[in-house]
């Protein structure tokens, strides 16, 4: 906007301002507001009963071989295609090469060839999206993702199946909670989502449909 | 005049200011201000007289009074203290019996089955909602039927039932319906008002179901048999 | 705005002749109440977190001024394109502009009221853009050519069979598509998924901006909010001016009650913050979003509500409670209130935004049972609204003659007590009158409103003051007696 568009929208709002009822207001901001939520000693079964009350599944792995197995059974293609971040993002080193030794094929995302339609097809063919999490809301079962290089959002969108690879030193309790104690998390990145289950609408006569846009099944694997 | 028998039944002195007409809250629901602060200033007058407490047998003109007179006045500095004057020491009836009074048990016996529907401008208006339960509780031989959505509006809202009468009697209907599955004789409400619309509605149905205020139970048989 | 509204009556008798729509209205809503009440009840304090959500929302609103003016800062700092719209002339023409100027074909939309109120679609249309509601329920919406009923439901007046008939009219659906609502939900996933592979442009709701970064967020369950802003390489994000917060911290507030309240999840499924276009220099560069972020900060008569006695009704967060607990919306439904926001906070909003000219009707049509200050997160005292809305409408002259000529009529004997009592002793034995066994089927003239559908009761015989005055003296005795709880 230009500095003389800036002023004008300033003076109608301080005009308004001037003459607003608005009970309750406070010249001072309130200041902030966290509760805690969760018992520290409970955060990791609160996540999972939460996660899986909303139709996700947690899982515990303790290695590349454990991961690798989960994902085959939850994708029993002949030639699966999966998205997966890049390895530095993501808690256990060498899965890309188990992944692919496996059998799978990984799609990369170039950010210049991520335009054309015909790339994106070839993302939206990926059965399955393989992430990290920068943390994990127990209050919740929400999964925490900034985005940035190599940890692109589509991975956990786009496919139908999602799974996440958490270290339980991401869990917290809620989202209030993460924003109070990082919320670096939300103000230095381009995109920070909190997914809280598989993608679901009950618009047709309110009866529970899952998968609509985003995933229909969302799994956490704790690794450590 | 039930409410009357229960107060001095339970030893007080009841005082009646000759003169008293209307709150006012029907022409301030209307949105006739200038009316609503007429019949207001009125009242005013009246009930500074003395400094005793105020009982006020109806949800509606209780949130008129209490919490309305201080918002019309807003700009009227001689009956704004007259109005907050008047807040500190008027009471909804059931809340005068339970908070003032200290009772819940007035040594009523009512021997029917009855429903409470809340009342809306008592409940939310002046937060009247253990109040007219406790009272309830204490009556003798009353039998409690469970009103299925009891505290959602019967659909009279003051002129809303003439000016809107094909919503209000939708509303009405529903009401009704929930009255008559609740297996109850008599409802009980605290406003006389919304009463006469879901009595007339009964009637319209052919229903034998009866329509009385809580004072009306509460001082059925009261301490002497 | 909607030049082929009908009259209201009409809208509400049609409405009320639909037996569907109602019982759909009081299962689904019954539900939903049931489901707010478990989500709050499941935080500790839900009455703390909305207190301070109301605290939030009343000091924002005091000083947006400043805050939408950080705003801009930061959107701007980020990369970002801000706009402030004061008209809705001025909104589309800024999209409309930056569609043409940019080529833009397809436009994908995820959920946005504002874009109702300016009727964003059509005027893109007009210009040559395709634009696809992303939303399930307000693709079918789309598709059907209608308007939403409810905020957070927007399809609650259609059933299955309904939508089953539209999917094979218009999107070629076969009966393996139609055999059962996951079904049709996939068909629909795959028509849009298509869509969103060649969109251009992504258009956004804004659930909250955030000042102190420039971020906008959607909340929503299905992930077309996420792909909207992530896969075109244009994301427009149409914000009302009112919605803003002014930290992130705040942010987590509000988005503690919000879902709570409206469906009574703890989250959406997404909650999306996006801030600025993605980063496209060096290491930091990422492989998706778009690359343009623009902020369209929709006025649209907003800055006219703030300064007036209906400010407060802007603290609203757009969770439909009031709606659900409403006894009038659960029996005329979204459509019969004629705008874009319906329920009681339309009820205030549509007549605040467009004038009483057209919508005079729906601060009446409310019985002022007060179920929506409730339920309401922030807690906006919306009856006293409806009130001064009312008290307008009579400044206005727009109240019937027979109730005016009613009121002045008690105004006047009202403040005079044996008048009063002489016109009222009058009423009652026009009452007895007009009576058969103690109640009347008919009444005279605009009265006869009541007598549709209720009888009438005869007054009594005897009124209360007449009683009083022949009781026995006892309240001559005034006595100085405490009892418990008397208050000095």
């Amino acid at each position: 906007m230009t500095a003389d568009e800036r002023a004008r929208m300033r003076d109608v709002l301080r005009s308004a301002v001037g003459q607003a009822r608005l009970p309750g207001a406070e010249l001072r901001h309130p200041g902030p507001f966290v509760r805690p939520s969760v018992d520290p000693k409970d955060l990791a079964e609160r996540f999972t009963r939460e996660l899986t009350a909303l139709g996700g599944s947690v899982h515990e792995a303790r290695g590349v071989a454990d991961v690798v197995a989960i994902v085959r059974g939850l994708i029993p293609d002949r030639e699966p295609k999966v998205m997966v971040w890049d390895e530095r993002h993501l808690p256990l080193p060498g899965i890309g090469a188990a992944l692919a030794a496996a059998g799978l094929t990984i799609l990369t995302q170039e950010p210049a060839t991520a335009r054309s339609a015909q790339h994106r097809r070839e993302l939206a063919s990926a059965s399955l999206g393989l992430t990290g999490a920068d943390a994990a809301l127990a209050q919740t079962g929400s999964l925490v993702l900034a985005s940035g290089p190599g940890r692109g959002r589509l991975a956990s969108l786009l496919p139908p199946v999602h799974v996440a690879l958490v270290r339980r030193s991401a869990l917290i309790g809620s989202l209030p909670e993460l924003i109070a104690s990082r919320p670096e998390l939300v103000t230095q990145g381009a995109n920070f989502v909190a997914i809280t289950g598989p993608s679901r609408t009950a618009d047709i006569e309110h009866v529970l449909a899952r998968g609509v846009h985003g995933p229909r099944d969302v799994h956490a694997i704790f690794v450590d | 005049m039930s409410v009357v028998a229960v107060l001095e039944r339970l030893g007080f002195t009841v005082e009646c200011p000759a003169g008293q007409t209307c709150c006012g809250q029907p022409a301030f629901n209307g949105g006739y201000l200038d009316e609503a602060r007429a019949l207001g200033r009125h009242t005013l007058d009246l009930l500074s007289a003395t400094d005793d407490p105020i009982v006020i047998p109806s949800g509606s003109c209780g949130d008129m009074v209490i919490h309305q007179y201080e918002a019309i006045f807003r700009d009227d500095p001689v009956y704004l203290e007259k109005a907050r004057a008047i807040h500190t020491r008027a009471y909804e009836f059931t809340q005068f019996l339970v908070h003032v009074a200290g009772v819940s048990d007035v040594g009523a016996v009512f021997p029917r089955k009855v429903a409470y529907h809340a009342c809306c401008h008592g409940l939310r208006g002046l937060g009247a909602k253990d109040e007219p339960e406790a009272l309830l509780a204490g009556v003798a031989r009353a039998e409690r039927c469970p009103l299925a959505e009891a505290d959602v509006c019967c659909g009279f809202g003051g002129l809303f039932s003439v000016k809107m009468p094909d919503i209000s009697s939708a509303m009405l209907g529903r009401k009704l319906d929930t009255i008559q599955e609740s297996g109850a004789e008599t409802i009980v409400v605290t406003d006389v008002s919304c009463g006469m619309h879901m009595a007339g509605g009964l009637r319209r149905r052919g229903s034998r179901v009866d329509v009385v205020h809580i004072a009306d139970v509460l001082a059925s048989r009261v301490g002497t048999t | 705005m909607n030049v082929e509204l009908k009259p209201f009556d009409q809208r509400t008798a049609e409405a009320l002749a639909d037996d569907q729509l109602r019982t759909t209205l009081r299962t689904v809503t019954t539900a939903i109440l049931g489901f707010r009440k478990a989500g709050l009840g499941r935080l500790d304090d839900s009455d703390a977190w909305r207190d301070h959500a109301r605290r939030l929302r009343a000091h924002t609103l005091s000083r947006l001024d400043t805050y939408l003016d950080q705003f801009v800062s930061n959107v701007e700092a980020r990369g970002g394109h801000a706009y402030y719209a004061a008209t809705a002339a001025d909104a589309v023409r800024y999209v409309r502009d930056l569609a043409t100027s940019k080529g833009v074909k397809v436009a994908v939309k995820s959920k946005s009221m504002v874009t109702e109120e300016i009727e964003l679609n059509h005027h893109l249309e007009s210009a040559g853009v395709k634009v696809v509601e992303t939303d399930l329920g307000e693709y079918i919406v789309q598709l059907a050519h209608d308007r939403p009923s409810h905020i957070v439901m927007p399809i609650i007046h259609m059933n299955r069979q309904q939508v089953a008939d539209l999917f094979r009219a218009k999107i070629n659906a076969t009966d393996a598509d139609l055999v059962d609502i996951p079904a049709m939900t996939q068909l629909a996933r795959r028509v849009l998924r298509e869509e969103f592979v060649n969109a251009d442009m992504g258009i956004s709701g804004v659930n909250f901006a955030v000042a102190e970064t420039g971020s906008i967020t959607t909340c929503t369950n299905e992930g077309n909010g996420r792909l909207c802003t992530t896969m075109p390489r244009i994301h427009v994000a149409m914000m009302g001016i009112e919605r803003i917060v002014p930290t992130v911290q705040d942010l987590s507030v509000m988005l503690q009650v919000l879902a709570r309240s409206a469906t009574g999840q703890n989250l959406t499924v997404y909650t999306n913050v996006v801030t600025g276009p993605r980063p496209r220099d060096g290491d930091g560069a990422e492989g998706d979003g778009p690359d343009e972020f623009h902020v369209v900060m929709v006025d649209n008569g907003r800055s006219r509500v703030l300064g007036s006695e209906l400010a407060e009704i802007l603290y609203c967060i757009r969770c439909g409670a009031c709606l659900n607990t409403c006894p009038v919306f659960h029996q005329i439904g979204g459509h019969a209130y004629g705008g874009v926001y319906p329920g009681p906070v339309g009820a205030v909003l549509t007549p605040a935004f467009e004038g009483l000219d057209a919508f005079h009707e729906l601060p009446q049509a409310s019985s002022l049972c007060g179920a929506c200050k409730d339920v309401c997160p922030v807690r906006i005292d919306i009856p006293r609204m409806l009130l001064k809305l009312r008290a307008d409408s009579v400044d206005a002259g727009k109240s019937p003659w027979w109730i005016t000529y009613g009121m002045r009529t008690l105004g006047w004997v009202g403040v005079r007590p044996r008048l009063f009592r002489w016109a009222g002793g009058l009423a009652a034995r026009a009452t007895r009158a007009m009576a058969t066994d103690g109640w009347i089927r008919k009444m005279p003239g605009h009265l006869s409103a009541w007598t549709k559908s209720r009888d009438f009761p005869a007054m009594a015989e005897v009124s209360f003051q007449e009683q009083w005055k022949k009781k026995p003296s006892s309240h001559r005795k005034r006595e100085e007696t405490r009892f418990p709880g008397e208050r000095p």
